[in-house]
């Protein structure tokens, strides 16, 4: 076990990988009641083709985010209901790249810890339980596809790009969960729950030492198999956009409007995306944010309101920006957010003092995030799995320079690779 | 853990929340009045545009700027109801100066700050009516946008149903038809009315000490103490079940059902949300238990308490073709608590689980500004939070769920039509 320490943010964390490869992370909540725990697997909705060992498999759409639903019920009964008996609260999510169970609890800690190691290491699948989660997951998809703003970004996604499985809901569609079966599910569980693919995180006021023989000891008595070579495979993706403009109709008040900035990825590695990741993130901030005389520009012509957001998503496979408005204007909020990108671009917008205000917001955002606990735990497992530590973002953030910041804005803000996306009310 | 010291600073109560387990000390102003439509909606306005634009910084972007520069202060405001009354709060969260490598005073400047915001509404005149203008622009597409949450407006649909001639159909958040009305003038009233007949208080929580009353006493003094009776509404039996149905193009509909129930004093309060997290209020609770996980006749299914106007509400997803064999279930589980068919050890696990919830909201700085705003509000009890859970039981649940009755059904479907394309 290795201890860190991080003197500037006051925090501190234990490291530990056990035997059979799994990794612990203790991270230290001095006068805190609550412990909150993750348990992530390197595992999400976009890895639906894979080869292990050197065969290939291809599973249904939705897999990832069916297993987490399964892996709650076993053979005598529901997982959750154990959890709330010894006073915890479960949940679980999935996401592109992995898929997170997590409990957090002030009493019974430890009986909890092993309820849900237990649960995510132990599958039970029936053909009976499968058939009747289908109906679950069928309504949790129609709830979201009466969501306008879901409904859009999927349409943003599906005109960026050709074949990443990006562009694919999380849930799967109602016509492939109904092909998952069990023994996909049981396939799915061994190649990626394996110990070695996972992360176990646990934050709070602990007695570290007693609580990494614990986990030792719990996964020293597992029988798990060799570790599996796994390769994922991802289709080819062209550089170019599906189709530059969409327009979708539902019944709803307000017309809404996406914009997407597809960037190719260069497969770069981690550190240079996150430098990328924050840099964009300072830009845009910088362009469109409220402290922007651009963002009030656009205030002024009625062109925006509260609904108004931008982001940049940097994942391994892929990157990209959006924008989203409620907007009856749509075409010149489009030309607008261009006009915007390409007037800042060369004209020494991009400042030092600028880049200063924004660091200085970032850390104090930084700061008030590690008082939580769910927050510790879900960023440090993302981080780590994309090769960071999450406690050294202040050291990154000091380093960014205004020029990493005009290079990224230009590199990614390019209106060749852009797509416009419209939801608006029947008729 | 930490540890409250209870005072008053100018004449206003001042909870004092001392901990160092926070990275960030937060200041909170609380000002509470009658919940009245005329109210809300100017009150909307107001807060908003408070803590957007003040003397010294008239410029939105400038006082961002200045925010950003004492570490990313966050300046914010929130409406909300308590009984029958509108509070309206403004937080000021910044990071605690042990971080910083630089002498700055952040907790002076953050309070002087606050009362630029507090004072400013004062000063409005004519050079403020394009800020106005557009504030209300950005509110009534606030409003407007809540339209498109179908979850959202098929409850605010159901309120208005099931409080037809009450204040309570309106939410704490304002009524989109009376904004085009409101004048600049009227809010500057309104900001006078709550600066002088508000009962105010200030709850304070971080790594902070009895010096910090000094600058405290910089935001905002009163003359002498004023007190607004905090009650709930009073309990109003219900005679038939309403109904309401409305159609839309979509997938699932909503169900949306509200019941009333006759709660008297603190203890029954809490007899009233144990129930509530027996019946539909957690995830081992019986509706999802039932209803989502055994019967697969929704993917979400929830209910929640008002426990100080005893109300209770359930909503669900369900696909529309199940919306009348989901109610009758939900009504059946319902059933099963007042025939009192459940073991003690779920009404012992339930209250384990509020008992742990409410410890987990102790490691959150707004979690501990909110426990003790409602302990300064609470009548006095002879019984703590903790011992009045520890009193409920079996009888106490099958008692509230039959004072609890049903009083509107509402549903949001797809129509007949979409059914068939």
């Amino acid at each position: 076990m290795k201890r860190i320490d991080y003197p500037e943010i006051d925090e501190s964390v234990y490291r530990h990988q056990c035997d059979n490869g799994l990794d612990v992370f203790v991270i230290q909540k001095p006068g805190y009641s609550k412990k909150f725990v993750t348990y992530t697997t390197k595992y999400g909705s976009m890895d639906d083709h894979f080869r292990i060992d050197g065969e290939a498999f291809n599973v249904p759409d939705g897999i990832a985010h069916f297993l987490e639903h399964k892996m709650f019920e076993k053979e005598d009964g529901d997982v959750f209901n154990l959890f709330s008996k010894y006073g915890a609260n479960a949940n679980a999510f999935t996401s592109y790249d992995r898929t997170s169970y997590l409990f957090s609890t002030t009493e019974s800690f430890e009986k909890n810890l092993s309820l849900l190691m237990n649960m995510v290491e132990q599958p039970y699948f029936t053909e009976e339980t499968v058939a009747r989660e289908v109906g679950i997951i069928n309504e949790e998809i129609k709830m979201y596809q009466d969501n306008p703003g879901y409904k859009l970004y999927f349409e943003t996604l599906n005109q960026m790009y050709h074949n990443l499985p990006v562009k694919t809901d999380i849930a799967g569609t109602e016509s492939s969960i109904s092909e998952i079966t069990s023994d996909h599910l049981f396939l799915c569980h061994r190649t990626f729950y394996h110990p070695s693919n996972m992360v176990l995180i646990l934050v709070g006021d602990f007695d570290v030492e007693p609580l990494m023989q614990y986990i030792d000891q719990h996964q020293g008595g597992r029988d798990v198999d060799a570790r599996p070579e796994i390769e994922r495979i991802l289709p080819e993706e062209p550089k170019d956009i599906v189709n530059p403009r969409s327009v979708l109709e539902m019944d709803v008040e307000e017309t809404r409007v996406m914009l997407g900035f597809k960037h190719h990825q260069d497969r770069t590695d981690a550190s240079a995306r996150l430098v990328r990741d924050l840099s964009m993130m300072f830009a845009l901030d910088m362009v469109f944010g409220e402290q922007s005389e651009y963002y009030y520009e656009l205030m002024e012509k009625g062109l925006i309101d509260d609904s108004f957001s931008f982001s940049h998503i940097e994942e391994a496979a892929f990157s990209h920006v959006l924008f989203a408005a409620n907007t009856e204007e749509t075409e010149t909020f489009t030309e607008e957010i261009r006009r915007i990108c390409e007037a800042v671009k060369d004209s020494g917008f991009f400042t030092q003092e600028k880049l200063t205000v924004q660091k200085r917001e970032i850390i104090g955002d930084y700061l008030s995030s590690l008082n939580s606990p769910e927050y510790i735990a879900n960023q440090y497992t993302k981080y780590y799995l994309d090769g960071y530590d999450l406690y050294r973002l202040p050291e990154v953030i000091d380093e960014i320079t205004i020029n990493d910041v005009e290079k990224h804005f230009i590199d990614v803000m390019d209106s060749r690779y852009m797509v416009e996306c419209i939801l608006k009310p029947h008729g | 853990m930490y540890k409250v010291k209870n005072s008053e600073v100018n004449h206003i109560p001042t909870a004092i929340i001392e901990t160092d387990k926070f990275k960030t000390i937060t200041v909170q102003l609380q000002f509470r009045s009658r919940m009245e439509r005329e109210r809300v909606t100017k009150r909307n306005i107001l807060s908003k545009m408070m803590v957007k634009r003040t003397v010294s910084f008239p410029k939105e972007a400038d006082l961002l700027k200045h925010l950003a520069h004492y570490y990313g202060a966050h300046l914010t405001s929130n409406v909300s109801r308590k009984g029958q009354d509108h509070i309206v709060s403004f937080s000021m969260e910044f990071v605690n100066d042990r971080f910083i490598r630089e002498e700055l005073d952040v907790i002076g400047e953050m309070c002087r700050l606050l009362h630029d915001v507090l004072d400013t509404p004062s000063h409005y005149d004519d050079s403020y009516q394009d800020f106005f203008t557009k504030e209300k622009r950005l509110y009534r597409n606030r409003l407007r946008s809540m339209k498109d949450n179908r979850a959202q407006a098929s409850f605010q649909a159901m309120l208005d149903v099931m409080f037809d001639q009450e204040e309570y159909k309106y939410l704490p958040h304002g009524v989109l038809e009376d904004v085009e009305a409101v004048t600049l003038d009227e809010i500057k009233e309104e900001h006078a009315r709550m600066m002088a007949d508000d009962d105010i208080a200030i709850l304070v929580v971080g790594a902070v000490d009895d010096s910090i009353k000094y600058d405290l006493q910089k935001i905002v003094a009163r003359n002498g103490k004023t007190e607004v009776a905090h009650r709930p509404y009073p309990y109003r039996p219900v005679d038939d079940v309403k109904r309401s149905n409305d159609t839309q193009q979509i997938e699932q509909a909503k169900l949306n059902m509200g019941f009333r129930a006759d709660v008297r004093d603190l203890q029954e309060q809490m007899a009233f949300n144990v129930m509530n997290q027996m019946y539909g209020g957690s995830a081992s609770s019986l509706l999802f238990m039932n209803i989502r996980e055994k019967l697969s006749l929704a993917y979400q299914i929830h209910s929640q308490v008002d426990v100080r106007n005893g109300y209770m509400f359930v909503m669900g997803g369900v696909d529309p073709g199940n919306v009348e064999t989901a109610e009758n279930a939900i009504l059946g589980e319902l059933e099963v608590l007042r025939k009192g068919e459940f073991d003690t050890e779920f009404v012992e696990e339930v209250k384990r689980m509020m008992k742990v919830n409410r410890q987990e909201v102790m490691d959150k700085p707004k979690g501990l500004t909110t426990l003790e705003y409602n302990r300064l509000l609470q009548e006095a009890h002879p019984l703590s939070w903790e011992e009045r859970l520890e009193a409920v039981d079996r009888e106490m649940i099958m008692e509230i769920s039959r004072k609890t009755a049903l009083d509107t059904v509402y549903v949001l479907t797809r129509s007949d039509e979409d059914e068939k394309n």
